[in-house]
């Protein structure tokens, strides 16, 4: 955690500080998410074969927290490099102004798909709040469950934005060496 | 075929091949295919997504990868790896087999081969190379291994097909399990031919006292370890459970055999190993997520149909057409990802399998042991670049192994599993009366 301290000793919180404060949010809502799910559907197997019991409600509970932990994920996964991809360019290829190319096309497309991905999920959210759609189980207003998923949508365009600026200035980089070295 | 469908299809294995995220490229596909068609409102594509992601049968996949994590983290795989080496270790070769049989245990716990590659490769292969072995025999030993997760039941890949064919999924776990014995018994052999050359270092033999005291002693230490793949298998068969609450309980057991039995886990790791199992299973679910919408637009296109007719034109004969299928999926499995693979092709190819008359539990074995092959055929291969990243070896190491654990241990498998029907369908029939 970046933090600069002034004379008065009060911290100033510099968008390092920011960043990696969201980063750490990120890591939280998926530890969270993650023990609340195991433990709701261990609740759900003592209930029902100890106390004959079932909650109701408790497996779209489950279900839907899984929703939020998918897509804060995907877009911390973003920001860790970690999505599956089946790459021949990076495989093959040395890197060098070529790969470089290849990643500002491909964060480009990622981010384009991203975009659009959170468009659709932005209209869904527009329609489910205007007609107050609610879970079946639970009651629990849908806009909320489809929010998480354009949040995480857009980070990981965010991200993916992110990536192509840094292959950009990688492809700057190679460039000046190789004008250097000729 | 629609020659729309073929440039889709050129056009995501473009997009992949260059780099774009998996997941991507099947939205990319599924926007093509609405562009070029009539489709007028595509929030069906996210709705669709949503409502199989949302699926309490897919909750299994982010359980089972944290019961995984769990017990990398928790020192639980390291003793299975233990027992194993007792039993194997003092053999020409005998690592190269405590490999491969502790994957297939692991694989009984995680059903992720990517997990097992991370679980037992950063073990095994600087074991095995202090023993002598080649690095790049190591690496594509342990990756070639790994994709017994995928048979060994409780896999992800076989929940999936389950899911998406709406066939017993207890059922299908059992499908390939002979096929993944068979699959055990051929690594073992050409593991014994393709160390024959290497300069290993063999430990002393012990005394019959001495080693049955030994295995006696790291059988008990790997108890708690050892009793997962039972409390798993068991309470699924046993009807106690769900195989989505069979994993919730393998997690909840896994916690107090870490921190408290083991004691090889604090709060710190075990922050870390779920926020981490989370992230690789968020990754997993997106490619779900997105494949699921292709897969909508491709129904929507009768796609599944298009290709019936065109193999069915191709010959009526069913070896033919099986061999015909196995090279699909070859092909499906060189390019894509086991999760992808299953959710593009089982719905693809179901209907052709129905029209010759193959069980849809039978298809499981056969799918779940080509898609695995194509894990680690070039050139995309995820698996083997995976081991190659844990292992520090470059791909040409990792080839000539892994062309004969291809050609010499898989092929003879999937023609196995797709020729003899029985390998797949005796257990289900003997457990379930399917």
């Amino acid at each position: 955690m970046t933090r600069l301290k002034v004379k008065n000793k009060m911290p100033i919180i510099t968008l390092a500080s920011l960043w990696q404060l969201k980063l750490r949010l990120l890591r939280l809502v998926m530890f969270s998410t993650s023990v609340t799910i195991t433990l709701l559907v261990f609740i759900q197997v003592v209930s029902r074969y100890l106390f004959n019991y079932s909650f109701f409600g408790i497996e779209e509970v489950a279900s839907y927290l899984a929703i939020v932990m998918y897509f804060i994920g995907a877009a911390y996964g973003t920001h860790v490099k970690g999505h599956i991809s089946a790459s021949i360019v990076d495989t093959l290829c040395e890197p060098g102004r070529f790969v470089d190319l290849a990643h500002i096309l491909t964060r480009v497309i990622s981010a384009l798909l991203c975009l659009y991905l959170a468009s659709e999920t932005w209209e869904l959210v527009q329609f489910n709040s205007q007609m107050g759609v609610r879970s079946v189980e639970i009651r629990m207003p849908m806009a909320w469950i489809y929010s998480s998923m354009l949040f995480g949508m857009l980070l990981m365009a965010f991200y993916f934005a992110l990536e192509a600026l840094e292959a950009c200035k990688n492809l700057i980089k190679h460039n000046s060496k190789k004008r250097n070295q000729s | 075929m629609n020659a729309i469908v073929l440039w889709d299809v050129a056009l995501l294995v473009t997009l992949m091949m260059v780099g774009v995220p998996v997941a991507l490229t099947f939205v990319a596909a599924a926007l093509f295919l609405i562009v070029m068609g009539d489709y007028g409102n595509t929030s069906f594509m996210i709705t669709a997504g949503f409502a199989k992601t949302s699926s309490m049968v897919l909750l299994a996949i982010p359980l089972y990868i944290l019961a995984g994590y769990i017990m990398t983290s928790g020192g639980i795989a390291r003793r299975l790896l233990d027992v194993a080496d007792s039993l194997f270790g003092h053999m020409r070769g005998g690592l190269g087999i405590v490999t491969v049989v502790t994957t297939a245990i692991f694989g009984a716990i995680s059903g992720m081969a990517s997990s097992a590659v991370a679980a037992i490769g950063t073990i095994m292969i600087p074991r095995m190379v202090e023993k002598g072995y080649d690095r790049g025999y190591a690496t594509s030993l342990v990756s070639c291994s790994a994709v017994l997760a995928l048979l060994i039941p409780p896999s992800a890949t076989m929940i999936l097909y389950g899911w998406v064919t709406s066939t017993s999924i207890i059922a299908v776990f059992l499908a390939p399990i002979i096929p993944a014995m068979i699959l055990i018994a051929l690594f073992c052999f050409w593991n014994f031919i393709l160390t024959r050359k290497m300069p290993l270092v063999i430990d002393e033999k012990l005394t019959f006292k001495e080693a049955k005291e030994n295995v006696f002693l790291k059988t008990r230490k790997a108890g708690f370890g050892l009793a997962m793949p039972v409390i798993i298998l068991g309470f699924i068969y046993g009807g106690v459970t769900t195989p989505t609450e069979a994993a919730a309980v393998a997690v909840l057991y896994a916690v107090p055999v870490a921190f408290w039995v083991y004691r090889e886990m604090d709060w710190g790791s075990f922050y870390e190993a779920v926020w981490k199992a989370a992230q690789v299973t968020a990754v997993l679910m997106l490619v779900i997520f997105c494949a699921t919408m292709l897969a909508r637009v491709l129904t929507f296109e009768d796609v599944p149909q298009q290709i019936l007719e065109t193999m069915l034109s191709i010959s009526d004969n069913k070896i033919i057409l099986l061999l015909l299928v196995n090279l699909f999926l070859l092909l499906i499995g060189m390019f894509m990802e086991d999760v992808s693979g299953i959710l593009l092709a089982a719905p693809l190819l179901l209907p052709v399998m129905n029209q010759i008359g193959i069980d849809p539990v039978h298809f499981a074995a056969i799918i779940g042991t080509n898609l695995g092959m194509g894990l680690i055929t070039p050139p995309t291969a995820p698996i083997l670049y995976f081991g190659t990243l844990i292992g520090g070896v470059k791909l040409p190491q990792v080839i000539k192994p892994t062309l004969v654990f291809v050609f010499l241990t898989y092929l003879p498998v999937v023609l196995l599993t797709t020729f003899i029907p029985e390998l797949s369908l005796w257990l289900p029939n003997i457990i379930l009366g399917y």
